[in-house]
């Protein structure tokens, strides 16, 4: 079967378990269950409002209140901030690795945020240990860009990182389904786009909530070619994150690791033993058939090489 | 990347190295290495690159002098010299001298003997400048270098990238460059190529000082010396199975003296004798033509050059040379530098001479060419030198001898509108005695300005009084008298050219009268005296005053006419007409009063009139003081002084000094004899005397 048809397969099966309810609001389920079994079985609603007052240490003033708590507990939201999901955790009396797994799996987050300014000190240490992970990847991701391509961009070996986010832009864009109608006259349009940057420079400088989405693409692009699942695990696990999980659902249901999981190991048995260069030309020309095929499916939340600065290509 | 060398090979080794890391580290990825092997075949495909970078990438001499065979005979001091030199590893060394002398034979010499002490030996032919020999890669071929202006934008960066390239080849092992002929003054890039850590040999045509090099770094290149390295040469560069005669061993010894044992010179000499083949490609005459082509010359460098090599072989003194040709001394130092004239203080240190090498005076005649044209300048100058050389010792003028016989050796065929220069030189011959040399040259004068004037010119009435006094002076009497009746015909019946005719005129007529008073004619040398006289204060009117040339003013002239009248009168014993004139005439105007030869004239008159008037005491006096002063002006043997002489012996004899007379007319007679044997009327004279002791 070719590679596309079997992307089309991995598509297709993925999305068929989004209609499935989400593993992890299941466990939440039981966690509610278990504290409402330790609390008497009060009754939902009572329950609900012992949630609310445990999390914001007042009684609910009207019904509407506990509504989210409601919503939260059958799945139909998530709590809107971080806090605000720990503090749904620590009203249902999770232990430590239940806060864990509330917050990588259920919220689909990194387990810490560093937020400029506000890092204690034990923060400290595990901020230089992740944002050096990051560093080195980055580093090591301008180091693998071969001598041709820094000539016909006219970049100096020696200061190629001060043009990482244009180099990223590039590689970005060939792994998406936009590159196929792309305009190379708009290259350098996204220099001019301050939210762009921003938005590059504070994901890869671990400030405030980085999607997991989106540290899975900066994994991915940034390693390439040596990316396995292994790796990505690897990666994850050193920023906080879930690995790379069978059964692991986005907060709207979507099976996005089973999905990468798929395509890893499609990879892995392809390009097996490959040169570099030809194993990197595999993966962007396949995740951006990948992406035509999620963006066909309508799919939209599945496209995890994609992002925001590349909408205006796509328009 | 603007200011930034983008090496794409070697960046493209870094990334194929980089990957070779990441793909060891990322080993479960499907890029990275899938087992030992596949990663020791990525190795070693790696260290190929890198290998065929580094060969692509290094440089070394591409090639190699190797000396052919070629006969060499002694220099054994100088090899030793160089070897010294080198070894001591202190800079360039430097062979110097003039061309031909040997100074490239002997750098392959040395390249020959010492080849297995290099790893590499470069011999460069010098160009335009050193950043050109460095640059030419068909001289200097280092691997992987090669110029084009896409990699180097310029020369001046290629020279530059390759100097250092060669500097970091000089330091892994030991090179020589020879730079053959580098005969600029100056290089700028002279220090930077000497700097190099390589033993360096040059040789050159010009004085090394020139660069500022250490003395001691110095090797000044001459003919052979020593006795056994010219047989060597002669027996090396002979025929082996023929050898010199001793005539001919004899010939070429002396012509080898002459050019100081010149080897090329030699060379040609010996092929010349034996009909050998040519040793070296070029002809002697191209070898003598290119002495110069090496050289930026100046006109005035050349007209130096010019004038020099018709000088004697021992040189001229420097100032007297400057004096003569109004040459700069800078021109002179620079030809001095470039070797080609040489500057030597006398044995005694008393004046530094300045000469050239036989050999490049040799050159110089063929290629300069001078004539009396191109070196009159040369000729006015000697004359403003010798125009008075009458007055002046015998002594004085010795110095200027050789110069004035090697500028008429030079210009043996004169041409007739440089009289006046040649004519004074002619008279400064038969001054300093060289009577014979002075009648072959005045004839062959007299020829060329009858050719350019005609006939009946004035020039060649002057010229003819002054063949007639070359004559007269070589007591050739006869002959001297007919050039004077000559010359007085010619101008008498020629056009007045200018003022100066009256002056010329008057002369003749003075000539005449003396001819008339000693064929005893008195009437008509008084005639003439007086036509001279007349004719001279026309001039003096016309004139102002000023004397005709360098000759004698008019007041002069004049004496001189009324003191040939005085004699005229004594001869006729008209003693007191004679006196009376004698007392007349402006003895001041005829330099009695000064202490050289000017008075001599009016002396010996004086002399006459005092014995005429037995006054014989005054007149011994005076004879005594004349006969002093004639000698050292004229010589012991000049005719002057023999009649001086002469005189004083007859004063001897009225005085009764008998033994004084016969000695004085012996001396006279010793004189005729050895130096004037056809003055047979003289010398019966003095016979007569003598024996009517």
């Amino acid at each position: 079967m070719g590679t596309k048809n079997q992307l089309i397969q991995f598509v297709q099966n993925c999305r068929k378990k989004e209609t499935e309810e989400r593993p992890e609001v299941k466990w939440l389920k039981e966690k509610y269950q278990r504290l409402y079994h330790m609390s008497g079985h009060p009754g939902k609603a009572r329950m609900d409002a012992v949630i609310y007052e445990r999390m914001h240490g007042s009684m609910p003033d009207k019904e509407s209140d506990i509504l989210k708590i409601r919503f939260w507990r059958t799945g139909r939201h998530l709590p809107v901030n971080r806090e605000q999901c720990i503090r749904f955790g620590q009203a249902l009396e999770m232990s430590d690795d239940e806060m864990k797994y509330l917050i990588q799996n259920y919220y689909d987050r990194s387990d810490h945020v560093f937020e400029s300014g506000k890092t204690e000190a034990w923060k400290e240490a595990l901020y230089i240990k992740r944002s050096g992970y990051l560093k080195e990847l980055m580093e090591e991701y301008i180091l693998k860009l071969p001598p041709n391509r820094l000539l016909e961009m006219n970049i100096s070996p020696v200061g190629a990182a001060a043009y990482l986010r244009h180099i990223y832009f590039q590689d970005a864009l060939k792994c998406v389904s936009v590159y196929n109608g792309f305009d190379p006259r708009h290259l350098f349009d996204h220099s001019l786009s301050v939210s762009y940057e921003s938005e590059l420079n504070r994901s890869l400088r671990l400030e405030g909530e980085v999607s997991r989405k989106t540290m899975i693409r900066h994994l991915i692009l940034l390693g390439m070619p040596f990316i396995s699942r292994r790796v990505l695990d690897d990666g994850l696990r050193t920023l906080g994150y879930l690995p790379l999980t069978e059964g692991h659902t986005m907060t709207k249901g979507e099976c996005l690791d089973d999905l990468l999981l798929l395509f890893l190991s499609l990879y892995e048995e392809v390009c097996a033993g490959w040169e570099p260069m030809p194993c990197l030309e595999w993966l962007r020309t396949n995740l951006r058939v990948l992406d035509e095929i999620l963006v066909e499916a309508g799919a939209l939340n599945l496209r995890f090489m994609y992002f925001k600065a590349l909408r205006e290509y796509s328009e | 990347m603007a200011n930034e060398k983008f090496d794409y090979e070697r960046e493209l080794l870094r990334w194929e190295e980089y990957m070779l890391k990441l793909r060891k580290k990322y080993c479960s990825t499907p890029a990275g290495f899938k087992n030992s092997k596949v990663e020791a075949a990525a190795v070693r495909t790696y260290e190929e690159s890198c290998a065929r970078f580094r060969k692509s990438r290094s440089h070394q001499i591409a090639r190699n002098y190797t000396p052919v065979e070629e006969p060499f005979a002694g220099r054994e001091t100088y090899l030793t010299l160089m070897r010294q030199m080198l070894d001591s590893h202190s800079g360039p060394v430097i062979l110097y001298g003039i061309g031909g002398v040997g100074k490239s034979a002997l750098a392959r010499e040395y390249i020959r003997r010492n080849k297995n002490c290099y790893d590499c030996v470069l011999v460069l032919t010098y160009r335009h400048s050193l950043q050109d020999v460095i640059c030419d890669d068909g001289q200097v071929p280092i691997t992987n270098m090669r110029y084009s202006c896409d990699t180097y934008k310029s020369k001046i960066s290629y020279f530059r990238e390759k100097l250092r390239v060669l500097k970091e080849i000089a330091e892994t092992g030991r090179i020589l460059l020879l730079f053959d002929d580098l005969n600029a003054e100056k290089d700028k890039n002279l220090h930077a190529v000497f700097s190099l850590p390589c033993d360096i040999l040059v040789t050159t045509r010009i004085n090394p000082d020139l660069w500022g090099q250490k003395e001691n770094r110095q090797i000044h290149v001459m003919g052979l010396r020593d006795k056994s390295e010219k047989e060597d040469f002669f027996r090396i560069f002979a025929s082996g199975n023929k050898s010199l005669n001793v005539e001919q061993k004899n010939l070429l010894l002396s012509c080898c003296e002459e050019t100081d044992w010149h080897p090329l010179d030699m060379i040609f000499r010996i092929r010349e004798m034996f009909e050998l083949p040519s040793v070296y490609p070029s002809e002697k005459k191209y070898f003598l033509a290119d002495i110069f082509r090496r050289f930026s010359l100046s006109q005035k460098e050349k007209q130096i050059i010019r004038e020099l090599c018709i000088m004697p072989v021992q040189g001229i003194p420097i100032s007297l040379y400057i004096q003569l040709s109004g040459a700069s001394r800078e021109h002179i130092n620079r030809l001095t530098e470039y070797l080609l004239i040489q500057k030597v203080w006398t044995s005694e240190g008393e004046e530094e001479m300045l000469s050239m090498h036989p050999l490049i005076a040799e050159a110089a005649l063929k290629i300069f060419l001078p004539d009396s044209k191109n070196c009159q300048k040369l000729l006015w100058g000697m004359y403003d030198c010798i125009y008075d050389a009458w007055l002046k010792t015998y002594t004085e003028n010795q110095r200027v001898e050789p110069y004035v016989l090697a500028l008429l050796t030079a210009f043996s065929r004169p041409r007739g509108w440089l009289m006046k220069p040649l004519e004074a030189m002619v008279t400064f011959l038969w001054i300093q005695g060289y009577s014979k040399e002075a009648r072959a040259y005045v004839l062959k004068l007299m020829d060329s300005v009858e050719k350019r004037y005609g006939e009946k010119h004035q020039n060649t009435g002057e010229m003819a009084l002054r063949v007639a006094a070359v004559f007269f002076n070589t007591m050739d009497y006869e002959r001297a008298n007919y050039w004077y009746f000559k010359g007085y015909e010619i101008l008498r019946v020629c056009r007045r050219e200018n003022i100066a005719y009256y002056h010329i005129f008057s002369r003749a007529c003075e000539k005449l009268a003396q001819v008339y008073s000693s064929g005893g004619l008195y009437k008509n040398a008084l005639m003439f005296f007086d036509m001279a006289y007349e004719n001279e204060v026309l001039f003096e009117e016309a004139s102002g005053g000023r004397a005709y040339y360098a000759e004698h003013d008019s007041a002069i002239c004049k004496a001189y006419c009324q003191l040939g009248k005085v004699r005229v009168l004594l001869d006729m014993d008209k003693i007191q007409e004679a006196d009376r004139l004698y007392h007349q005439i402006n003895l001041e105007a005829s330099g009695f009063y000064q202490n050289d030869f000017h008075g001599h004239e009016a002396r010996s008159v004086q002399v006459l009139l005092m014995v005429k008037k037995g006054m014989y005491e005054e007149a011994l006096k005076c004879c005594d003081s004349l006969l002093k002063r004639t000698c050292k002006y004229r010589g012991n043997s000049s005719k002057e002084t023999l009649e001086v002489r002469e005189q004083f012996a007859d004063i001897c004899v009225l005085r009764g000094e008998l033994a004084n007379a016969v000695m004085e007319y012996g001396q006279v007679l010793e004189q005729l004899m050895e130096k004037y044997s056809g003055q047979k009327e003289w010398i019966k004279r003095i016979l007569g005397k003598m024996n009517r002791i």
